[in-house]
């Protein structure tokens, strides 16, 4: 309900703000507040009824109220700017850790997978003939005589 | 409006007689209206400023903190949605779009909050809220016991009434007669049109008359 700047108040619409609003003057609509007030000074039923609504305001205003706000809490807030900041140089230095893991793991890794994959392309081992093998290898590495000597 | 407006004159009407006085500011600081200052204030927060962070909790944590311990009627609870409120206000003021006042925004943060926790605690009972009863007390200036204790009884009532309201009844009410939001903040914070908020607040209304007509009529005793 916006009303326009200054808008004439019937008694029933001055009756609808002290039900909304209550009697202080203040909390009315300040498009509406200056003809209630004037209402207020010229009309007696608009009076009654404004009195009516106050005794209900002296009853809300004894509800207990917070004055001030406990120090520790206070405390807590204001410290949020600098545990926000330790919090996030903290989530950076763990993210920044887990990467040189993931960095150095891959740096272990690449040699492993070349040398598998070369130790399965280029090996030529058989081992189907363990005996011929072995007398190959005898052959290259003694000289012929040795292997012609008759073993004692 | 500019408080120097009103200052600088006083000053020099008054001279001396303000030489003992100490001002909110410094004379010649140029002090903007409320609003506006706390829209420059979220923009340096979302800058990262945290003297501006100051500022705005120093004006609103205790309205923040008094506005969720009266919907959650739990003092602790209230606390944790103020340090999310402000938690919220660090971290998003940088997308803060002025659309809504900072004022208003504050609240809505906190009011979402409440809610969700309502929500979540409905077969939980909460913890009483030790709140001051200055209103109750500090006028009296009078020290008989019985008039203290009935006045307290009072204090009780009241706040039983309360929070036996439901809740959007209990939250505009909060805000426009407690928090001192005009009806325009009220509807921004509950997100809800000024005829809404009027039905609301007259509904909560009627409801406490209801609840504390013989404690109305007592205090028409009293008086008389």
């Amino acid at each position: 309900m916006t009303a326009p700047k200054n808008t004439p108040v019937t008694l029933s619409r001055f009756a609808q703000l002290l039900d909304a609003y209550g009697s202080d003057a203040a909390r009315w609509p300040e498009s509406e507040r200056e003809a209630a007030l004037e209402l207020l000074q010229r009309d007696a039923k608009a009076r009654a009824l404004h009195e009516q609504a106050g005794s209900l305001d002296v009853l809300l205003a004894s509800a207990p109220t917070m004055n001030e706000v406990p120090a520790a809490l206070r405390a807590r807030i204001l410290e949020i700017p600098v545990r926000h900041a330790r919090e996030i140089n903290a989530t950076a230095h763990r993210s920044r850790g887990r990467f040189f893991g993931l960095r150095l793991s891959l740096f272990a890794l690449v040699p492993c997978v070349l040398g598998f994959v070369s130790g399965t392309l280029f090996s030529d081992v058989s081992t189907d003939n363990d005996d011929d093998t072995w007398n190959e290898i005898a052959a290259v590495a003694m000289p012929t005589d040795v292997l012609d000597e008759e073993l004692p | 409006m500019l408080v120097s407006s009103y200052i600088a004159p006083a000053r020099a009407t008054l001279g001396p007689a303000l030489s003992g006085i100490e001002l909110p500011y410094p004379s010649g600081t140029r002090v903007t209206d409320p609003t506006s200052d706390d829209l420059a204030c979220v923009q340096s927060v979302g800058r990262g400023d945290a003297r501006a962070y100051r500022r705005l909790v120093d004006r609103y944590l205790l309205g923040i903190t008094r506005f969720a311990a009266r919907i959650l009627n739990d003092a602790g609870e209230a606390e944790e949605v103020a340090q999310e409120t402000f938690l919220r206000l660090w971290t998003e003021a940088a997308g803060f779009e002025p659309r809504a006042q900072p004022k208003t925004w504050l609240y809505r943060i906190a009011r979402n909050q409440c809610i969700d926790r309502l929500r979540k605690r409905r077969t939980r009972g909460g913890a009483a809220l030790p709140l001051d009863e200055g209103a109750a007390d500090a006028s009296s200036g009078e020290d008989r016991p019985s008039l203290l204790f009935a006045r307290k009884q009072t204090a009780l009532r009241v706040e039983q009434a309360l929070d036996a309201l439901p809740e959007r009844q209990r939250a505009a009410i909060t805000l426009v007669h407690y928090e001192g939001l005009s009806g325009a903040e009220a509807c921004e914070v509950l997100e809800i049109s000024l005829e809404a908020l009027e039905s609301l607040l007259t509904r909560g209304r009627r409801g406490l008359r209801e609840q504390l007509s013989e404690l109305q009529s007592f205090r028409a005793g009293e008086g008389s």
